[in-house]
């Protein structure tokens, strides 16, 4: 993922490298072999994304074995 | 009879949330491929089923220059619509026009959501000219593989191509568009942090896929 349009900032959400709050940004993402922009929470410094757990451990492992073809 | 309550699926507001207001797989690109399949003259009549708020209509009439109409069961959506549409509430099962009205029926993603969906198709045709243009695109299964429990079931291309065949419709061409559908849940799925609501579970014994029908009136 890139991304690089920082919008407001998430106090509640802290990265766990650099100790600052994550901010919205625009970052392109490649998933199921696709790639498309989208607003995810992001470090303005170090530039890790977060993705809550329940996303990527609970709804993209549904949509991968529910359209990945094997 | 029965209104479909899968057709609720509509009545979301997110569904308009989408670029080009068009939320379903592939978009307005998607509607634009199928209408270059089809010949049809400038200021051909054309019926929209399922328009929501009429995005596509819009496009129709502005991109294309067909003179469009659009139908849907979510009154909420219609009254959204676009000014200068004409658009009516009703069941795509008993549409509510004379027989022979439109060069072309266009039914994108909608067919699936429908209670009577070969009543509907025999409907597609009566209210087309001889030689009007059908244009479905709609959510199949790749596989021939039962269905998991509880899971709705979908038709495979052959099943599709029936439904139209036995309506009196001649085949013009079937295209997979899964990939549209791949896109499309991917990035419903980060914009959202869910499923789209596509009316039914995506079983994944079905290998869900995402086709395009396009067919004639004999």
């Amino acid at each position: 993922m890139t991304g690089t349009v920082h919008t407001a900032p998430l106090p509640d959400l802290l990265c766990a490298r650099c100790n600052v709050p994550l901010q919205l940004a625009k970052v392109n993402v490649a998933y199921l072999g696709n790639a498309f922009p989208v607003e995810l929470p992001k470090c303005p410094k170090c530039g890790q994304v977060y993705i809550e757990e329940a996303l990527a451990l609970g709804k993209m492992v549904e949509v991968e074995q529910q359209l990945e073809d094997k | 009879m029965n209104v479909s309550a899968r057709s609720a699926v509509y009545a979301t507001p997110a569904w308009e949330a989408t670029p080009d207001g068009v939320c379903r797989p592939g978009g307005l690109a998607l509607t634009d491929h199928a209408l270059a399949l089809c010949a049809l003259p400038p200021g051909a009549r054309a019926l929209d089923v399922g328009c929501g708020s009429g995005a596509v209509g819009a496009h129709l009439r502005d991109r294309h220059g067909l003179t469009a109409f659009g139908l849907d069961l979510v009154l909420g959506a219609l009254r959204r619509a676009a000014p200068g549409l004409p658009r009516l509430q009703a069941l795509a099962e008993t549409l509510p026009f004379p027989a022979a009205s439109f060069d072309l029926v266009l039914a994108e993603c909608s067919l699936s959501l429908l209670s009577e969906p070969g009543r509907a198709m025999a409907e597609f045709r009566r209210c087309l000219r001889p030689g009007g243009w059908l244009v479905v695109s709609d959510l199949y299964a790749r596989s021939e593989a039962p269905s998991a429990p509880g899971a709705a079931r979908l038709w495979t291309a052959a099943e599709l191509r029936g439904l139209a065949a036995e309506a009196g419709f001649m085949l013009a061409a079937w295209e997979d568009h899964t990939p549209a559908l791949k896109a499309f849940v991917a990035q419903w799925l980060f914009s959202h942090g869910t499923l789209p609501p596509l009316g039914c579970a995506l079983d994944p014994a079905a290998r869900p896929g995402y086709g395009l029908l396009i067919a004639r009136r004999s």
